[in-house]
């Protein structure tokens, strides 16, 4: 762990600026409570305030709400969408990555055959028909996501179990007579996490761009505020009320920008011979 | 012989799939709550009780689940998605005025996206580390990021709201021309938007794939080789490199013909474009699950058969393909 922190480019600013920039939005998911107590919904002023109006740094929206604070309360869905939906997909890829590759067989052959049917269908367009048959919820949406996310950890995880399986190391544990989960868990999944590591943090920018998009549509969780809902509420009033879209829009763009650039910095540091492969 | 065997081991494939997908969709149906008479009348609540008693002969709702998903299974079969309660007349019919639309962006989208990334990662792949190299990555990197639904908020804002030069809404200028070229050029300029939208994202991510491909392949012995034999840059790079550099691409775009499909939900919402994704976003709102269903599963279709194209594509640029499997 010290290494791979040792390794990080410090000095490249775009890598200190895009922690910077998630700094930031986890500092406004932490504080969103305690500055904005009457939450993201109350009406505090006159309708479609512009932005940099005294009081008002980003303007109000076209019902007289807060832009400031809605990105605030985002900043929280936008987070816990982005950690959960990408640590269950995650957790659930690694298992059937890891059981695929390390039975093979018809086991393997089963699994991989679901990988690919998850992975044909059109993502968006099943987390839509999930979210609203399970009726939307921040539940619904993060499941949602899971299902839809999970193949390619599955398809790495696969990978790197078939390579390291018939490795000495792997051997000589057999030969111990050391268990399956022990094998599996100490001695192949520990060598097998690199290139898992580096796919997670892009899974989370993903994560969070499908949930913008999700409430963009209008599926989000009526109770919470989110990104992609404001842009969607307001993108009728795009004439009348640019900032309202147009804020919460870069919020996100932001966000997944500088989750991309620390991955691509954590793929350099954990695999630098592989940057980029892992991609894919 | 083998090429024959590999085609229709890739169809066989295929039909597999869609099959697995017509499952999912009738299990889907019965985990939304309540009555799956009711999901499949859309308008949960609102449909009368004969129409709901017809519905449930209709799909053997009363039977065993096994006889349910023979029904089922044979009624998608030959794509008949039952009724929308809404516009009263066959999902499918609404379906099949719906596809062209979509398959127009879409298209329109793609080949684009595939040219302009292609060219882009071979420009930035041949002048590794150069001004051009960092500049395709800046683009690819911002594009990457950038949530669908806000650029095309933002053409909107710039092109039509400020600029006036280009339609936001709609196919066509609603009692516009009617004939001959301003036609076609009134139907070019509102594609002009939707297009861009879709084809930025795609243009991003061939051109990251483009360029990693590209740079691995000009590192080859082979392009050594033609270089030692004195063939000309050019020839090189679009001929021997490209071709073998494209593979990679290829599979990428087929796996991506599902995400450029399920943008055209976002792209045709914004742009009040008529097609498949502006029917799935009206059935979300109406929770019309029958037809939300249906898109799901005719836009599944679409995949399966751009992949079986790529599969054939793959064929014929590497003939070898058919001997590894």
């Amino acid at each position: 762990m010290r290494r791979v922190l040792a390794s990080l480019p410090r000095r490249d600013w775009i890598f200190v600026l895009s922690v910077i920039v998630l700094v930031l939005v986890l500092g406004m998911a932490l504080s969103a409570r305690l500055l904005f107590p009457g939450g993201p919904w109350e009406v505090v002023g006159p309708p479609v305030v512009p932005p940099f109006t005294k009081g008002f740094l980003l303007g109000t929206d076209t019902i007289g709400r807060s832009v400031l604070a809605g990105i605030f309360y985002g900043a929280r869905v936008s987070l816990l969408v982005g950690i959960v939906a990408t640590a269950l997909p995650f957790l659930l890829g690694m298992l059937i990555g890891a059981i695929a590759g390390y039975s093979g067989g018809l086991v393997d052959d089963a699994l991989m055959r679901l990988t690919e049917l998850f992975q044909t269908v059109p993502h968006f367009m099943l987390a839509l028909v999930l979210v609203a048959i399970l009726t939307p919820s921040i539940t619904s949406i993060i499941i949602a996501i899971s299902v839809v996310s999970w193949p390619p950890v599955a398809r790495l995880v696969r990978a790197e179990f078939l390579s390291l399986r018939n490795r000495e190391f792997v051997e000589a544990a057999v030969l111990a007579g050391r268990s399956h989960t022990s094998i599996v868990f100490k001695e192949i999944l520990p060598n097998a996490l690199g290139p898992v590591v580096v796919m997670a943090s892009l899974m989370v920018a993903t994560a969070i761009l499908l949930e913008a998009a999700i409430s963009f549509i209008g599926l989000g969780d009526p109770n919470l505020m989110s990104w992609g809902y404001m842009v969607g509420a307001s993108r009728t009033a795009l004439r009348t009320a640019w900032w309202v879209s147009v804020v919460p829009g870069l919020a996100v763009f932001l966000t997944v920008l500088a989750i991309n650039f620390v991955g691509e910095a954590l793929n350099e540091a954990l695999n630098p011979r592989s940057a980029l492969r892992a991609y894919k | 012989m083998r090429t024959a065997r590999y085609i229709l081991g890739r169809i066989l494939k295929a039909f597999l799939i869609v099959l697995a997908v017509a499952i999912m969709n009738f299990f889907l149906i019965r985990i939304a709550p309540g009555d799956p008479a009711t999901v499949i009348a859309g308008q949960s609540g609102d449909a009368d009780a004969i129409y709901l008693q017809q519905l449930r002969s209709d799909f053997g709702l009363d039977e065993p689940m096994p006889v349910q998903l023979g029904i089922y299974l044979k009624k998608l079969a030959v794509l008949d998605f039952g009724m929308s309660y809404r516009e009263r007349r066959p999902v499918s019919q609404i379906i099949w005025e719906r596809l062209p639309p979509t398959l127009e962006i879409t298209a329109s989208a793609f080949v684009l996206a595939l040219f302009a990334g292609v060219l882009l990662g071979t420009v930035a792949a041949v002048n590794r580390g150069g001004v051009w190299d960092r500049a395709a990555t800046a683009f690819s990197l911002v594009f990457y990021a950038t949530p669908l639904f806000w650029v095309g908020l933002l053409l909107v804002l710039v092109f039509s709201v400020e600029l006036d030069w280009l339609p936001a809404f709609g196919r066509t200028t609603i009692a516009g021309p009617d004939s001959g070229l301003p036609t076609l050029l009134d139907r070019l300029k509102h594609l002009v938007l939707p297009v861009l939208t879709l084809t930025l994202f795609y243009l991003a991510l061939y051109a990251r794939m483009t360029r990693a491909s590209m740079v691995e392949t000009l590192d080859m012995d082979f392009i050594k080789t033609a270089r030692a034999k004195g063939i000309g840059r050019a020839r090189i790079l679009f001929v021997h490199a490209l071709r073998n550099a494209v593979l990679p691409i290829l599979t990428l775009a087929g796996v991506q013909v599902g995400q450029l499909l399920s943008g055209t939900i976002i792209v045709e919402t914004i742009f009040g474009w008529p097609g498949l994704g502006l029917l799935a976003f009206n059935a979300v709102l109406q929770r019309d699950y029958n037809t939300l269903l249906a898109v799901f599963f005719v836009t599944s279709i679409l995949v399966v058969l751009a992949n079986l194209v790529v599969d054939g594509l793959y064929v014929l640029i590497d003939p070898r393909t058919a001997a590894r499997t």
